[in-house]
């Protein structure tokens, strides 16, 4: 672990960096940043299970959906909570909590329920166990998009407390990354890496994958439910939609974009996809060109951030960061994982 | 000039190297055996030369036409089949379908029937069961019909991932008969094997591969149990001939 | 009586529109382990094809949505596919996620995000009343359009030279390079057949619908991938009977789950995709030897 430390702490600089762009930016920037930074708790939340397992997963957006939506039951002022969501629990009507209780909350209780599906997923392994996250998913997106009393449904909940402010966001994205290095280093964390590469060699020598592979995916619901809860309270609006296919393709597509299999990989593509989603929201906004007036069309942005992903992986398919860590120049020997090469043999 | 000449190949599997260096030629009609313990590279070594895995490093030719990082599929046309480790038979094909596949390569239409003439006789077994889905075989007529799906391709070169793993001795008593009737109407061929009797029965030469480089190479004689333990070991002086 | 009749009907139908979907994935994901989310698109862009040519006989119509989807398969295998194709089947899937927000949202960006109607061939919105029996001509018109096309696909799988490659292929795609079989070719031809397969499924789903959407295909990519991994992956056959099996239990739901659970129908289907995953990890459709291959 040792050896890896300048790599947190070159990944703590350049979130700091970031942040420091939303302090002295303009308070659309801010915005952007403090978007950027929950987006990061997705991915580094994402990469803990699927960096460290080699395991697609595509069902921890429900995880965020469930953390922000068991949060803001808690958090909701008490007299919109009676007016919105009239048939909750008389207890959870009469209480109200802040920010972090709220946290909490939606990080145990996505815990729990990861758990609990946890324990069905990790019996499969490859693309069948992908595959039931998504239909996981598909099942938590039909749930919370028909249970009106918990959700209002296919509407949006209103009225959260807008609480998640820069530091808060920035604050929880270190946080994360704290967790997932100290995880990936723990003795836990580099079994369920020998696992990645070669599952029954690991079974053969002991480890228990099943178990660390069910530890992982818990630990990275929990995050990622952070993410969700700060979502909710830095927008003051859920609706469900958020949380299912686009989320999961963009939160997969910025770990992929930077390198899968690196926490390095998680922020530069974090970062990276919010950079060009920037620019291309202030390009496709409306401009004026040699006097010609652009103007804003739905869709533009959508469609450039896509042809740059494209890009990104026709030049570099393993990632931006190639799978490696970030480190000192003079240390990059020791901290380097070994790429995988897709062989398919037999 | 050699039929097929390998000068200084080297692969590998992201950072882990798998053939270092490796040089090998084998001659119009001959017959190359490659030995070595698991891992030694000999797989690789056959999949390099097939072109599906690519080298790093060095050169492949066949017939004076160098095919280095050539596509598996182009390097079939150069008619070189292989009959992989495991056989690769494909599920859900029948006899006759995994057969036909291997007249992918062959230019001229109507000579097929005739070709299927040749290796049913060569193989009775497999046209009695040619409309079988080729799974259901047993290990041995599986083995059988992996090399005689390479056969239909006419192939100058065929190279054979150990033939005879797994199966029964009689099964690969057939299999050996059958490989020494290509000897003898002068088909080259580089066969992975790990049975000193059997590599004596056929080979013209031999090298012993270890941690991807050849430890020792040189006539079938050197695999008599002292040459083979100082190369496994790296204890002989003679290891390079 | 009369309605377990009519709900076999029903779930025939559907399950015919799913087993085409699962099929055109299951084709591409057996070759190339790509598990290809821009199938959703072809379908969309299928339909919106043919809400352009509203008003020009039909069999044109449909012929030119083939013609379009069949192309525009080819240009993204081409262009985003081909030249990573040796890549982590991650990066695959992802590309696959790039290039369905792509055509995505440049349907939002010249349609609009609302749904637009269309009325294709209206005929088929009335029942055949046979007794008491109503049965909707367009179930009838999608089982039958499916069993033309999979028995003709069958055929050409079974009989064509390159269609016995792809069956090859989609087992072992190595030995197939090996024996001299023409990756570019097959993979190619895979994607014109999977724009084929997005194109009937967008005739028969708008038919049925009467909606044009930028999300209306996503549905259907949905439960092909699932149907395919539960019908056995790198399997055809399964693939078709994974796409029935889904749409089959889909209906059977609607049909037998008392009205307050109906809304969550779709929790319990994937709740069942789920179990078969767990009890048969192998799929539905495949001996237990046969394993994944990575």
């Amino acid at each position: 672990m040792r050896a890896a430390i300048p790599t947190l702490v070159i990944l703590v600089v350049m979130i700091l960096a970031v942040s420091l762009l939303g302090v002295f930016g303009s308070p659309l920037l801010l915005r952007v940043v403090i978007g950027a930074m929950i987006n990061l708790v997705v991915v580094i939340g994402l990469s803990i299970f699927i960096g460290n397992s080699g395991i697609l997963s595509f069902g921890h957006a429900s995880f965020a959906a469930i953390g922000a939506y068991s949060a803001a039951w808690f958090t909701l002022p008490i007299t919109m909570k009676k007016i919105f969501l009239p048939s909750l629990p008389a207890f959870v009507l009469s209480t109200q909590v802040g920010l972090a209780g709220g946290a909490a909350i939606g990080a145990v209780t996505a815990a729990i329920t990861a758990a609990v599906i946890g324990v069905v997923i990790v019996r499969l392994s490859g693309i069948a166990a992908s595959i039931a996250t998504l239909a996981w998913l598909a099942i938590v997106h039909s749930v919370f998009s028909n249970a009106e009393a918990l959700t209002k449904g296919t509407s949006s909940l209103v009225g959260l407390p807008i609480e998640t402010n820069l530091f808060v966001a920035t604050f929880a994205a270190i946080l994360a990354l704290v967790v997932a290095f100290l995880f990936r280093f723990s003795r836990y964390g580099l079994m369920l890496q020998a696992s990645r590469e070669d599952e029954a060699a690991a079974l053969a020598s002991g480890i228990p994958v099943r178990q660390l592979r069910l530890v992982a995916f818990v630990i990275s619901a929990a995050v990622v439910a952070i993410a969700g809860v700060l979502k909710g309270h830095f927008l003051g609006i859920l609706a469900v939609g958020q949380f299912y296919l686009e989320f999961t393709f963009l939160s997969l597509a910025m770990l992929v974009l930077g390198g899968m299999r690196s926490l390095s990989g998680a922020v530069v593509g974090t970062f990276a996809v919010a950079g060009i989603a920037e620019i291309l929201r202030i390009l496709s906004s409306g401009f004026e060109i040699f006097g010609l007036e652009v103007v804003a069309m739905p869709g533009l942005r959508e469609i450039g951030l896509a042809i740059m992903m494209l890009l990104i992986l026709l030049v570099r398919p393993m990632g931006i960061t190639n799978g490696r860590e970030l480190t000192l120049p003079w240390k990059r020997k020791t901290a380097n994982e070994l790429p995988i090469t897709n062989d398919r043999t037999g | 000039m050699a039929l097929l000449k390998v000068s200084n190949l080297s692969a590998s599997y992201g950072p882990i190297p798998a053939l270092r260096d490796i040089s090998l030629e084998i001659g119009e009609g001959d017959t190359l055996a490659v030995v070595g313990a698991n891992g030694a590279g000999k797989s690789t070594l056959t999949l390099a030369i097939a072109g599906a895995v690519r080298p790093t490093q060095g050169t492949i030719e066949i017939a004076g036409t160098d095919i280095t990082g050539w596509l598996p599929e182009k390097v079939a046309f150069e008619n070189i089949a292989v009959v992989p480790e495991g056989r690769h038979i494909f599920d859900g094909l029948t006899v006759e379908e995994n057969l036909l596949l291997g007249l992918t390569t062959r230019k001229e239409g109507g000579g097929s029937a005739k070709a299927f003439d040749e290796v049913y006789s060569m193989f009775p077994v497999l046209q009695e069961r040619r409309a079988s889905q080729a799974t259901r075989l047993s290990g041995g007529e599986q083995q059988q019909l992996a090399i005689a799906r390479a056969l239909l391709s006419k192939p100058r070169l065929l190279i054979l991932d150990e033939p005879s793993l797994g199966l029964a001795p009689i099964m690969v008593d057939t299999v050996y008969s059958v490989l020494k009737k290509l000897k003898e109407i002068g088909v080259s061929m580089l066969l992975v094997e790990q049975n000193p009797a059997r590599i004596g029965e056929i080979a013209d030469h031999v090298i012993v591969l270890t941690g991807g480089s050849v430890a020792l190479s040189g006539r079938p004689e050197i695999l008599e149990r002292q040459a083979l333990e100082d190369a496994y070991f790296g204890t002989s002086k003679a290891a390079t001939p | 009586m009369n309605f377990a009749l009519q709900t076999a009907i029903d779930a025939l139908s559907v399950g015919s529109i799913y087993a085409l979907s699962a099929l055109g994935i299951g084709l591409l994901f057996g070759i190339m382990r790509l598990i290809n989310f821009a199938q959703s698109e072809f379908v969309t862009i299928g339909i919106y094809i043919l809400m352009l040519s509203a008003g020009i006989w039909f069999p044109l119509a449909a012929l030119g949505a083939i013609c379009v989807v069949v192309v525009l398969a080819l240009v993204v295998e081409r262009l985003a596919f081909r030249p990573i194709r040796t890549a982590d089947p991650a990066t695959l899937l992802v590309t696959s996620f790039a290039v369905s927000y792509l055509l995505q949202y440049s349907l939002v960006l010249i349609f609009g995000a609302r749904p637009i109607g269309l009325d294709i061939l209206p005929d088929l919105a009335r029942p055949f009343v046979i007794g008491s029996v109503r049965v909707p001509r367009i179930d009838i018109a999608t089982i039958g359009a499916t069993a033309v096309l999979l028995s003709a696909f069958a055929l050409f799988l079974r009989k064509t030279r390159i269609g016995i490659e792809m069956r090859a292929a989609a087992v072992d795609f190595r030995m197939a390079r090996l024996l001299g079989i023409r990756a570019n070719r097959v993979i190619a031809v895979a994607f014109a057949m999977s724009g084929l397969l997005a194109a009937v499924v967008a005739i028969l789903f708008a038919a049925r619908t009467g909606v044009a959407a930028p999300t209306i295909g996503l549905e259907l990519a949905l439960v092909g991938f699932v149907a395919t991994v539960i019908g056995g992956m790198g399997s055809l056959v399964g693939a078709v009977f994974g796409g029935l099996a889904v749409g089959v239990v889909t209906v059977l739901l609607q049909a037998l789950l008392p009205p307050e659970l109906r809304a969550y129908r779709e929790a319990f289907v994937y709740i069942v995709v789920i179990a078969v995953l767990v009890l048969r990890p192998q799929g539905l459709f495949r001996g237990a030897a046969a394993r994944e291959r990575v």
